[in-house]
């Protein structure tokens, strides 16, 4: 009974309220549906994800519980390599998504080793043929997952997959470029640095950052050429250049360095000052002379700053001028720089129209 | 005949206008999606601690402006200085407070008073002390204790003390993350081609989470309903709005509870603006303009990471003057740089960012104010149209839910900051009532602030704060 008033009901509904609509209600009406239809299939996609995540998360600890046990034994040797194999086959016998939490349980325990224990948990990952899953991750579409690939590569030292990673050098991904360069250098391969093109790539802060941290663990004799990016037409190479000069102490760059404060850049010449800073080198100090009377601002503050620092009397009468400059903070930093120099306070007050700018630096709570 | 005929076409401008706003919504929301999936799995792969390490990591200083927040201004200062960075200082600006606040500072770290020469770069009043702790564990502490001036003075202050090459505003009762600097630092240290001048960050509500010594230790979504349907509209707009509008370089606005900025820029822009209550959109403005009037180029960045938590009004009079005020700053910014609308000189800004502004952030409240007062004569006219009526109405409704949904949606697949069935039951049970009670309340407030503004009301009015994870105590803003 109740369907057949339901059926006339939609029938009377057709025939009277949806046929009289205009083509804007009809519009509007469409638009009703596919908003109301759209927010139910969220709200049942969010309950399934929900329910779904439980459950998998549920299994997927339980079983990396399961591999981490398993490892921390065969690592006390309590078991072969063997049974360990074949007890994680089991595993993935009973559900092939186990392969990937094997790995990514083998790729964090191998965080844990220095290089050379590397070579048992790489024969685990190849008796479990789980090396095949690296490269089949490398070859992906997805950048992340040929990132991810490529990390357990160079973490694990599997030498074999040099040339895939080679190849892959070219990415205009920098993340990926990063790992795939952290990966070669990890296995003593150095050949990336010839894919580099030192007159026109970019070279970005991060990049900096992130080679800088690959170098530092490097010996002196890996480092790349580095010097010779000080002459690249690239500003990026030569500002990293000029900061890797500064970070290994390369005292024997400093008049390249100076030559430097005449580039175009300001970014390059505050590094180059950054560097002289650093290194303190009192070869530095007839490139700074000439640069003095070319900038102001910053750069001449801690052109002042710097050859303060140098300590030598001589540069008393150099510096003594910019007391009297139009900038009260090149005043400040110019007498800074002359009690530096072991001008006294009295001294100082005579160069000085300011006494606040003595008092203050001469003040002994002064940060 | 007449009637009919103009009733028509005023109810064709409104479903026009309607229709477009849904349709830039959806865009946005799905472009946003897609940008923060690639930003999730990126993210992924960043190992962030190299910057701690690293000689290269800029100097950043965070300015935290105070005004009368002595009770609860040391633990937000321990949480400040508990955060993750190799190379920053923190300052917090007395703005001149009635109450303890510097004296607590002074105790607790066992300031000092110091000789200190500031640079009057941008404009503020009078610096009556700086102090620093003379403990070396905290010697990345600066307090500057100024004469009262406002939040945008109190920012002045502290740019004109800071030394670093970039400086981050924050509320001093925030909760940021501990890796937030870090994470907001990377746009800055990864464009080669153009300068990143400010980058924002997403602000989430931390009522009824769990803080304990300046740490978020549990999310919770609120039981009050105010507040709870801030966490919805939150979500909307960074989730689903400004992640998109930075993709195209198109942001205007870097909220003024977390935004770093480069010092350089906004010094040259002259700092914060002492002539509105809306100063952090203001500044973005006007640093925005300065660059393309330079034909610099530039971006303004936003980190889509949940990286700042912030307490919501929970009370109708406090959420309406909040509102209130935002209406009247963004009235003033729309005001103040009316040169960009539509002017092709300034690209995105001038052409797209500042016309939607105007027509679907200033006008929408005002369009569905006087949509509704259209409806209402055309009632008592005797010539409305239920059907359509009721269709508009059906429409605007099931898509704000669709929409609330999205919102949630994503969080879910990305960051996944609620995870209990009783939260998620929560946030969709509010996306289903929040159009009946939230929404045309924002509105109400959002006429008033016109109003408010065209009888030239200026401050910021007082605000309650609960405290987060702490007992209820009242504090005003500056």
């Amino acid at each position: 009974m109740m369907r057949i008033n339901l059926t006339k009901w939609i029938a009377e509904l057709e025939n009277t309220w949806l046929d009289s609509l205009s083509t804007f209600q009809l519009l509007l009406l469409m638009l009703v549906v596919i908003s109301t239809l759209t927010a139910v299939f969220l709200v049942v996609y969010i309950v399934v994800l929900m329910v779904i995540r439980n459950r998998r998360q549920q299994w997927a600890d339980a079983l990396q519980a399961r591999i981490e046990d398993g490892i921390a034994i065969w690592l006390a040797g309590d078991y072969s390599i063997c049974e360990l194999i074949s007890t994680f086959q089991e595993e993935i016998k009973k559900d092939s998504r186990a392969r990937k939490i094997i790995l990514n349980v083998i790729f964090a325990t191998s965080k844990l080793f220095r290089q050379e224990g590397q070579s048992a948990l790489r024969q685990l990952l190849t008796g479990l043929n789980l090396h095949h899953l690296c490269y089949k991750l490398l070859k992906n579409r997805h950048w992340y997952k040929q990132a991810y690939a490529t990390q357990i590569i160079g973490q694990l030292q599997m030498g074999l997959a040099l040339p895939l990673l080679k190849r892959k050098l070219q990415t205009k991904n920098s993340t990926l470029r990063i790992e795939l360069i952290t990966a070669m250098v990890a296995l003593g391969d150095q050949s990336w640095l010839e894919d580099i093109d030192y007159t026109n790539a970019h070279l970005s802060d991060w990049e900096q950052i992130l080679l800088l941290e690959r170098f530092r663990r490097l010996n002196t004799n890996q480092l790349p050429p580095f010097e010779t990016w000080l002459t690249s037409t690239h500003t990026d190479w030569v500002l990293f250049g000029i900061r890797l000069c500064r970070n290994f102490n390369r005292f024997d760059q400093v008049p390249e360095l100076g030559n430097l404060l005449k580039h175009p850049d300001q970014k390059v010449q505050i590094a180059v000052l950054d560097a002289f800073d650093y290194l303190g080198s009192p070869e530095a100090v007839p490139s700074l002379i000439r640069y003095m009377p070319q900038v102001t601002g910053d750069r001449l503050r801690t052109t002042l700053r710097v050859l303060g620092n140098q300590g030598d009397p001589d540069l008393v009468s150099l510096l003594t001028p910019y007391t009297e400059h139009p900038d009260p903070a090149v005043q400040v930093s110019a007498l800074s720089a002359l009690k530096e120099l072991g001008l006294t306070k009295i001294e100082l007050r005579q160069l000085s129209s300011n006494p606040k700018y003595i008092d203050h630096l001469f003040d002994p709570k002064r940060p | 005949m007449n009637l009919s005929f103009w009733a028509n076409m005023l109810s064709y401008i409104f479903l026009v206008y309607t229709l477009v706003l849904m349709l830039i919504y959806i865009v946005s929301a799905l472009a946003s999606y897609r940008i923060i999936r690639q930003h999730v799995a990126e993210t992924s792969f960043v190992d962030f601690r190299q910057i701690l390490t690293s000689p290269l990591s800029p100097k950043i200083s965070i300015i935290a402006p105070a005004y009368n927040e002595a009770l609860n201004i040391v633990d937000n200062a321990k949480s400040l200085l508990a955060l993750e960075y190799p190379n920053f200082e923190v300052i917090i600006v007395n703005d001149g407070s009635k109450d303890e606040t510097l004296q607590r500072l002074i105790d607790a770290y066992k300031l000092e008073k110091t000789s200190f020469l500031v640079q009057q770069n941008v404009e503020c009043k009078e610096i009556i002390g700086v102090y620093k702790a003379r403990d070396e564990a905290v010697s990345h502490l600066t307090v500057v204790d100024k004469r009262n001036g406002g939040k945008s003075d109190a920012l002045n202050a502290g740019i004109n003390v800071c030394a670093g090459q970039l400086f981050a505003c924050i509320d001093v009762d925030c909760v940021l993350e501990r890796d937030a600097l870090l994470r907001m630092i990377k746009p800055f240290l990864e464009e080669t081609d153009q300068k990143v001048i400010a980058t924002g960050g997403v602000i989430r509500l931390a009522n009824d989470c769990v803080i304990r010594d300046g740490r978020l230790i549990e999310i919770n979504v609120p039981r009050n309903l105010i507040a709870r349907a801030q966490v919805l509209e939150y979500m909307r707009a960074f989730l689903l709005s400004r992640v998109a509008w930075a993709k195209i370089n198109g942001l205007m606005l870097i909220s003024g509870a977390l935004g770093l900025f480069d010092k350089q820029t906004v010094g040259e822009a002259g700092g914060y603006s002492h002539k509105t209550v809306g100063e952090d959109m203001e500044l973005v403005m006007r640093m925005r303009r300065m660059m393309e009037e330079r034909k610099q180029p530039y971006a303004v960045r936003y980190i889509p990471d949940p990286l700042c938590w912030t307490e919501g009004p929970t009370s109708w009079d406090i959420l309406g003057r909040q509102r209130n005020r935002w209406t009247r700053g963004l009235m003033d910014c729309l005001k103040f740089h009316r040169k960009v609308f539509f002017n092709p000189n300034y690209r995105i800004m001038g052409m797209i960012s500042y016309p939607f502004w105007f027509f679907y952030e200033w006008l929408a409240p005002i369009i569905e104010s006087l949509g509704l007062v259209f409806s209402i004569i055309l009632w008592i006219l005797g010539i409305i149209n239920w059907s359509s009526f009721w269709l508009l109405l059906a429409t605007v409704y099931s898509y704000a839910v669709c929409l609330s949904c999205l919102a949630i949606w994503v969080d879910q697949k990305t960051y996944l900051q609620y995870r209990s069935k009783r939260d998620l039951g929560r946030l969709l049970l509010i996306a289903l009532i929040e159009p009946f009670f939230y929404h045309p309340f924002t509105v109400y407030s959002s006429i008033r602030g016109n109003i408010d503004y065209l009888r030239g009301k200026k401050g910021w009015g007082s605000m309650t704060r609960q405290g987060l994870s702490k007992p209820a105590t009242p504090t005003s803003t500056s």
